[in-house]
């Protein structure tokens, strides 16, 4: 008997695929939650845990490292509404055996359980090795836009954050009651510390790494 | 009795499957039928079901008797609609959901509009 624990926030997709799960004959959920805190007590009852990312107290990237370490024979299987490849690297990397976009199909989820509980891989080693290697990467990125982001100025970022509000030059200057040429300093300065090609790519990197909020 | 013809059209394949799977179980009287969402208007104009499951209100679906647009946005959150009273739910449970297939059947069953 495979025994599973199934966290998601979302509770009127997790508890008809609980239900679902249940009559597999193989089959039995042992637990179910809507968020972290609800889901550490049961990190120890399953052989299976299928974890959502977004959780209102956190993400399933927190239960996964915590369930590697106290229930290492437990497999994680993430299912996400998310398509980006860095997310699937973030979460292979983070310890998890399997992961799944949500537009999969009842059956891949189930059929996925039986592989899992196997002991089977879903992905092949060398897509675990880019999974890997792409994690590395835009973790290293990361560190040098944080690391590029720390190095504006209070200034500087005043001039990020009016660009984020949809500001031009002059709008700028005189929010911050500077002159336009001394905007426009600002700006080259804020494109050369962060390696951007263009105010555009200064935004994104910024609201990425959450040094501007977009109001 | 008549049968109730539910569409499940939520985006996330997933949702959709479990939900229509789910619903056939527990309410076997009911003909559940999972679509495309961007097949979803024309579903309701052939099939013209008395409940639809979504993600996303059209005017279709608000021609519907009862509707239910589950996680736009991936909120979550749902709106529940039960010949024309509507209400939000934070976080809407699936015996919930249920309870609005019922109440579709009996305003289906007895011609009145049920309130929620």
């Amino acid at each position: 008997m495979i025994r599973l624990l199934l966290v998601d926030d979302h509770s009127s997709f997790r508890q008809p695929l609980a239900f679902m799960l249940d009559r597999e004959p193989d089959m039995r959920v042992v637990g179910q939650a809507g968020a972290v805190s609800e889901a550490r007590p049961l990190l120890g009852l399953a052989d299976v845990a299928l974890f959502d990312l977004d959780l209102p107290d956190g993400t399933g990237l927190d239960l996964i490292r915590e369930l590697r370490a106290i229930n290492q024979c437990c497999a994680a299987l993430v299912l996400t509404a998310s398509a980006a490849r860095r997310d699937f690297a973030t979460v292979v990397e983070a310890g998890a055996s399997g992961v799944m976009h949500k537009s999969v199909r009842i059956e891949e989820i189930i059929s996925a359980v039986r592989r899992l509980h196997q002991g089977e891989a879903l992905m092949s080693a060398r897509e675990t090795a880019e999974m890997l290697q792409l994690a590395g990467e835009w973790r290293a990125e990361d560190s040098e836009v944080r690391a590029a982001l720390s190095r504006l100025t209070a200034r500087e970022r005043e001039v990020l954050q009016a660009l984020a509000d949809g500001l031009g030059d002059k709008e700028i200057a005189a929010r911050l009651v500077l002159s336009v040429d001394t905007a426009r300093r600002h700006m080259a300065n804020i494109l050369g510390k962060l390696g951007a090609d263009s105010r555009l790519q200064a935004l994104v990197l910024a609201v990425r790494h959450g040094a501007v909020e977009i109001r | 009795m008549g049968t109730i013809r539910i569409v499940v059209a939520n985006e996330l394949w997933s949702y959709r499957d479990v939900l229509a799977a789910a619903l056939s179980c527990l309410r076997p009287e009911a003909q559940v039928v999972s679509v495309e969402p961007d097949e979803l208007d024309v579903e309701i104009a052939r099939l013209m079901p008395h409940l639809v499951l979504c993600s996303k209100l059209t005017a279709a679906v608000e021609s519907v008797p009862g509707w239910v647009v589950l996680y736009p946005g991936h909120e979550t959150r749902a709106e529940i609609c039960i010949g024309g009273e509507r209400q939000t739910v934070a976080d809407v449970q699936f015996d919930s959901l249920l309870g609005v297939v019922d109440s579709i059947k009996r305003h289906t069953r007895l011609g009145v509009v049920p309130s929620l």
